[in-house]
């Protein structure tokens, strides 16, 4: 019998003390604790006496650790190959658990004097920003800063060099060089974590990563060309590798399989794009083995012929207890029962790719809604035919966190954008290409309400009409959308035979745009919608109006519409010879009026200044005339004579005949002429680069009397 | 609801709690003690800097409160940009190093994160394009390399120079 309570033969007092205290008299269980617990407050007291700092600075820790224990940035899904904003991270949770150290109310007060007469004993000067705080500020700061940085003293040294060597984030390939290979004395036990992604990067400078940095942690080689070597070698020297993304790499095989199954710890895996034989098993081991998977991309590993089934699917619904970023595209095996498995055992899911995956109805989506909306950053349905608008405006209306959506080829309608512009102000990215239920407003609604918007893609929608672009002119400057650079907004688009005209911008052409220049499709029966997009991107330089209908009258609007274009793109385009000499006969006036001016003024005019000044195109130099039908080679001919800017001009299958085009190429060799006996097209994408060499050897070749013109019109 | 803040020299502070709830240390605070009343000790934050902070909150009491996963969003991008600061709040920041300083510390404190990112953002900005000496002598710093050190330092910078 217990003395403290006198009732109980066993009281969870005597467990507590080990023994009974027969000389004190507890008059219930509750004083026992009492006593406990201001000893325990008497002990947070005394700590904190001696340890005052650790209030001063919340969460981390001492250097050293904080550099290890970094906020991971996880498995950014290289979702789609070239120009994608990286998808949203899910690394580990941090700083959200902290509270629990956060002074309570009760000891605060007394302690703060204690704490105040230490604080005002020391001076607080910058040398004293904690490590993390200058960690912080650093994150601000770019590479050649950071040098600086590492030179102040030891102490920013040892801050700067971890954010320099750390991370090896998107490093342009020489320096990569530069540093892989000297990192071997200083830094290479820093590197953590490596962000290939489409550099130039091959087998040769895995080898010295993996001699040189034993520590790498996250490495994202995607769409490279590093081999299946590469990958052998990655798996096996960097022992600390726990999250590695092949996604899109063309040389990596199925045959990696295998080596990836050596090891049992991956935590993340990016596999997409491979053609794997077999996936399903290998799938099965793959999960069973590493459990702790935190993402799995597979999408685009399997095709038609042997899609992922349900057994897979059950197998990761099933063991995958921490996965938050899972993709993988083409399941027809699978019905909603699997999927909806998937969905409710899953831990909460930050990104989840799901295209083409017809088994996927409404039922599913609400049911995702319903227990992952708290951590939904990236979504994708496209392909998704069964889920119909409702279940995708419940989705919206729940997962108010949503970043990036991809809802190609989707019963998305105007509805269900009206709920995602109402409930998910975060959007950064959307996606609704070939939603044949998209209209007009729902283009316009999205520019106007989504603030973050930065990525938006619409297309083969017969609703859609050119006032859209005018609402774009008109409503985006109006409606607090930060700057929305025309190379965001895309439409993938070629014209709908219905539509009574599609208005598009587009910009796939990597290598020209800048942030003023775009790629425009359009559709000669937009002439007026021609006229706000010219008042939107005046300084249109690059223009893509391939297999639009155009004729000659709508070459001259083009041609006075945007005065510095130099890169015009008419493939398809019946223009005929009539079009392409009015375009030469717009340059005529152009250069009779330039040499005038010329002249009168007695000195050399800037080309590009002038071409400011009167609204007409003189700095062409890219010209696509591929399938437009060409008659004579005279056309040709004016066209090159008159446009002396020309440097490269497309015309592939446009029916001149061959000798023709040797003619042309003799008398014009300065300007590129690619024609369809050869593979030009690739000096075409060099040409590109090469301005001022271009310049010089057309002015050589070609017209002495305006040589100096052209040279200083390119400078 | 008015919420009582006490800085470190005892100065009272009296405020919205829409105000106080920008700081996400007090934000918890409040939601753990209830409607007390009394006032909150701050004991790492002198009154001169908590009026600054408040002023800062004062000011964006309306925007909307960032979550969690915004904060790591920010990490996302390999580098984050500097050159995002509104006008208010450059004229808001425009103080003394040691002001500063005390306010990084004092928004670290009270997980004030858009005030955090202010002022780191600030002084990543006063670092741009700066040399080592020069950034010593802005933020009086000792250089306690030496000069051996401090070349091979720069050798293996080489690369970050011309990226």
């Amino acid at each position: 019998m217990c003395l403290a309570c006198h009732a109980h033969e066993a009281c969870p007092a005597q467990g507590l003390f080990g023994f009974t205290l027969p000389m004190l008299h507890f008059q219930d269980l509750r004083d026992a604790f009492v006593l406990v617990f201001l000893g325990w407050l008497s002990y947070l007291l005394f700590c904190r006496l001696i340890f005052p700092t650790s209030s001063v600075t919340p969460p981390r820790e001492v250097p050293a650790t904080a550099i290890t224990a970094k906020p991971r940035r996880v498995l950014s899904a290289a979702f789609l190959p070239r120009r994608t904003p990286i998808a949203s991270s899910c690394g580990p949770v941090s700083g959200k658990k902290n509270r629990e150290n956060e002074p309570t109310k009760v000891g605060e007060e007394h302690a703060s004097a204690v704490l105040e007469g230490i604080r005002c004993g020391r001076t607080r000067g910058p040398r004293l920003l904690p490590p993390e705080l200058l960690e912080m500020v650093l994150l601000f700061v770019d590479y050649q800063d950071l040098s600086s940085c590492q030179l102040v003293s030891r102490y920013w040294h040892s801050v700067a060099s971890w954010l320099l060597y750390g991370t090896l984030l998107q490093v342009p390939i020489g320096s990569l060089e530069f540093i892989l290979s000297i990192s071997s004395i200083t830094y290479g036990h820093l590197v953590a974590e490596c962000d290939f992604r489409h550099l130039p990067i091959t087998d040769k400078h895995i080898q010295m990563l993996c001699e040189n940095c034993p520590n790498v942690q996250w490495l994202d080689v995607s769409g490279t060309s590093v081999t299946d070597s590469a990958v052998e070698m990655i798996v096996d020297r960097l022992q600390r590798l726990e999250y590695l993304f092949v996604n899109f790499c063309e040389e990596v095989t199925a045959e990696i399989m295998p080596v990836l199954r050596r090891r049992m710890r991956w935590r993340g895996l990016g596999l997409m794009g491979i053609k794997f034989r077999d996936l399903d098993d290998h799938l099965d081991g793959l999960i069973m083995e590493n459990s702790g998977l935190e993402g799995l991309y597979l999408s685009g590993t399997s095709d038609r012929s042997q899609g992922i089934t349900s057994r897979s699917i059950r197998t990761i619904a099933h063991h995958t207890p921490r996965l938050q970023a899972f993709g993988m595209g083409l399941c027809d095996d699978a019905g909603p029962e699997e999927f909806v498995e998937v969905v409710k055992n899953c831990p909460p899911f930050q990104e989840l790719l799901l295209e083409d995956c017809i088994g996927l109805n409404d039922s599913v989506v609400s049911i995702l809604a319903e227990r992952h909306w708290e951590s939904l950053r990236t979504v994708s349905l496209s392909g998704c035919r069964n889920a119909t608008t409702r279940g995708l405006s419940f989705l919206f209306q729940k997962c108010q966190l949503l970043r990036e959506i991809y809802m190609d080829t989707t019963q998305l309608d105007h509805e269900a954008v009206k709920v995602l512009v109402e409930h998910c102000p975060h959007v950064r990215c959307l996606r609704m290409g070939q939603c044949p239920e998209i209209e007009n407003d729902s283009i316009v609604l999205a520019l106007q309400r989504l603030p973050k918007l930065e990525d938006l893609v619409v297309g083969y929608s017969d609703r859609i009409t050119d006032t859209w672009i005018e609402e774009l002119a008109a409503g985006t400057k109006g409606c607090g959308t930060q700057e929305l650079t025309p190379e965001s907004i895309r439409c993938d688009t070629t014209i709908s035979e219905r539509s009574e005209s599609v208005q598009v911008l587009s910009s796939y052409d990597d290598a020209a745009v800048t942030t003023d220049t775009t790629l425009s499709l359009v559709n000669d029966r937009s002439h007026l919608s021609l006229k706000p997009s010219a008042r939107k991107f005046p300084n249109l330089e690059v223009l893509c109006l391939n297999r639009t209908v155009l004729h000659s009258s709508s070459i001259t609007l083009i041609v006075s519409l945007f005065p510095n274009l130099w890169k015009l793109y008419l493939e398809g385009c019946d223009i005929g010879d009539d079009g392409i000499r009015a375009l030469a006969a717009t340059e005529e006036v152009v250069h009779e009026d330039h040499i005038r001016t010329e002249s009168s003024a007695g000195s050399m005019i800037d080309k590009r200044s002038l071409s400011s000044v009167v609204p007409k195109l003189s700095v062409l130099e890219v010209l696509n005339l591929c399938e437009v039908t060409i008659a004579q080679k005279q056309t040709v001919q004016v066209l090159l004579s008159t446009l002396k800017t020309l440097r490269v001009v497309e015309i592939v299958g446009c029916g001149l005949p061959m000798d023709d085009v040797v003619s042309l190429r003799q008398e014009f060799s300065g300007v590129d002429l690619v024609f369809d006996d050869d593979e030009s097209l690739v000096v075409l994408e060099l040409d590109d680069t090469g301005d001022a060499v271009g310049a010089e050897s057309e002015a050589d070749s070609e017209d002495d009397a305006d040589a100096p013109e052209n040279g200083d019109g390119e400078m | 609801m008015p919420v009582v803040l006490q800085a470190s020299d005892n100065q009272q502070f009296t405020i919205e709690k829409a105000v106080a709830e920008r700081s996400m240390l007090l934000k918890n605070m409040l939601e753990d003690v209830g409607e007390a009343g009394e006032p909150i000790p701050l004991p790492n934050v002198a009154g001169s800097i908590l009026k600054k902070v408040i002023e800062y909150c004062e000011h964006h009491k309306e925007d909307p409160v960032p979550s969690a996963e915004e904060d790591k969003d920010a990490f996302e991008s390999s580098r984050r940009k500097a050159d995002d600061i509104d006008e208010w709040d450059a004229q808001f920041i425009k103080v003394g190093n040691e002001e500063l300083f005390e306010i990084i510390l004092a928004a670290n404190y009270l997980d004030i994160k858009p005030l955090l990112d202010l002022g780191c953002k600030t002084v990543a900005n006063m670092i741009k394009g700066k040399t080592p000496e020069q950034i010593r002598e802005m933020f009086n710093i000792e250089n306690d390399f030496t000069p051996e050190e401090e070349d091979q330092i720069r050798r293996e910078n080489e690369w970050a120079a011309d990226a």
